[in-house]
């Protein structure tokens, strides 16, 4: 029994480390998108961002692993090797959650930069790529770094819902264990602890890891 | 195609009564457990750390998982307790977990705003020579709960969404009328497509109407 659920922890610790990674490096992307003069660009990741925030992501799992898998061009097409595998799947939609959520923080922290920085800026006749990196990508490093435990936490439950799709991580671990052993209440309690278990590992992870770093 | 969703449109319309009647009744609970908590953590301060405690718990857990712990470890529990079988039915289980975590967020931001309360208020009140039970009713209240609607309209919205995983333990709404259909049908993607859009939808239309009331 604590094998399979010791499994399980792994596994959604691996799903959720990884689609974080992937969903920070895309925010970056969208909100340097969101900020460009393209309109277009600018509309395509609102609509991208809107549909992530009001489909439940319970649909978001079906539509792309069940529904997706009905249209015979789709398996047969190269783009089934990552639609094939829940545990590729999973990790692509939480990212792509994740990416999402943590724009939307990103451009409001970009907002929020006073003008007078970027005038400045310019003043000094700085390049794009430097106002870029040493202005702008600090200052919204500097808040970001603050609120971003929370989306651990977030992306942290919302892989409960991988299991929806075969893929055994805690949650689905834990129902396989109690459909084979009938222990319903000692293997729930057990499976929260490692919940809060790797809550905590994730999120004074990453603080320790933070506080490292900004120290350099 | 056309034709399909004609036909299944009366199925759509009471899947989507049947998720707003969860969304309904679990906000309603919700309410209650989070005034509740306050009253509790403002009572003393060893109330305070328990009620912490609890809401952090439920908060770093899973929904899925706290709705299985419900339904599953809940019935069983409470079966041992009463020494006869009792079964708790899928509807009142999914409403109590959304009540549950809804409660614990509704709390952390009741209580945000019960600790910042601007102290003025209450001694202009006093220094007029109110009651201490009409300061409050009249006073306080109306004003720590008109200072927590924004944060309210976001658990809703969080909530109507989370109305999706009730499905998993076999409560009718609207994704598991979906699944009814799409077992008769074998159509997924389009079907998964449309309760994408009306979940969409109506997440939508409450954030119109929140944004109108917080202006109110």
């Amino acid at each position: 029994m604590m094998i399979t659920l010791l499994k399980g922890t792994l596994v959604t610790l691996a799903l959720t480390i990884s689609a974080l990674g992937l969903g920070l490096i895309l925010a970056f992307f969208i909100t340097y998108g969101l900020n460009s003069p393209n309109i277009i660009l600018k509309k395509l990741l609102y609509a991208f961002i809107n549909f992530i925030r009001g489909v439940p992501l319970l649909v978001q799992f079906f539509l792309t692993y069940y529904g997706l898998a009905e249209f015979e061009w789709v398996r047969e097409s190269s783009l089934w090797i990552v639609l094939e595998s829940p545990s590729i799947c999973a990790t692509l939609i939480l990212a792509m959650n994740s990416s999402a959520y943590s724009a939307i923080l990103m451009q409001m922290i970009v907002q929020n930069i006073p003008k007078g920085e970027i005038e400045a800026c310019q003043i000094l006749h700085l390049s794009h790529f430097i106002m870029m990196r040493e202005v702008i990508l600090k200052r919204m490093l500097t808040s970001f770094w603050t609120i971003y435990p929370n989306e651990i936490a977030a992306i942290l439950k919302c892989t409960a819902l991988a299991s929806t799709i075969t893929l055994m991580e805690l949650t689905g671990a834990a129902r396989q264990v109690m459909a084979k052993s009938y222990q319903i209440s000692e293997t729930l309690l057990i499976t929260a602890a490692l919940y809060l278990l790797v809550a905590l590992i994730l999120i004074n992870g990453f603080k320790i890891l933070h506080c490292y770093f900004s120290k350099i | 195609m056309l034709n399909l969703i004609i036909e299944y449109a009366p199925a759509f319309l009471t899947g989507i009564l049947e998720t707003l009647a969860i969304a309904i009744v679990a906000l309603i609970e919700g309410l209650l457990i989070g005034i509740s908590l306050t009253t509790c953590s403002a009572y003393s301060h060893s109330m305070h750390l328990i009620v912490r405690c609890f809401s952090n718990v439920i908060i770093f857990l899973p929904e899925l998982f706290i709705l299985f712990l419900i339904y599953f470890a809940g019935t069983e529990i409470i079966s041992a307790f009463l020494h006869q079988t009792v079964e708790i039915n899928a509807f009142m289980a999914s409403t109590f977990t959304l009540a549950l975590v809804f409660g614990c967020y509704a709390y952390k931001i009741f209580y945000s705003n019960f600790i910042n309360m601007p102290g003025g208020e209450k001694e202009a009140a006093k220094i007029l020579g109110l009651s201490e039970k009409y300061i409050w009713r009249k006073i306080l209240l109306p004003s720590i709960f008109q200072k927590s609607l924004p944060g309210l309209g976001n658990l809703w919205l969080i909530l109507l969404k989370e109305t999706s995983i009730v499905s998993l333990i076999g409560a009718t709404e609207l994704l598991s009328r979906i699944q009814f259909i799409i077992v008769h049908t074998q159509q997924p993607f389009i079907f998964y497509s449309i309760t994408a859009i009306l979940y969409f939808t109506l997440s939508n239309l409450s954030e119109n109407g929140l944004k109108r009331l917080v202006k109110i």
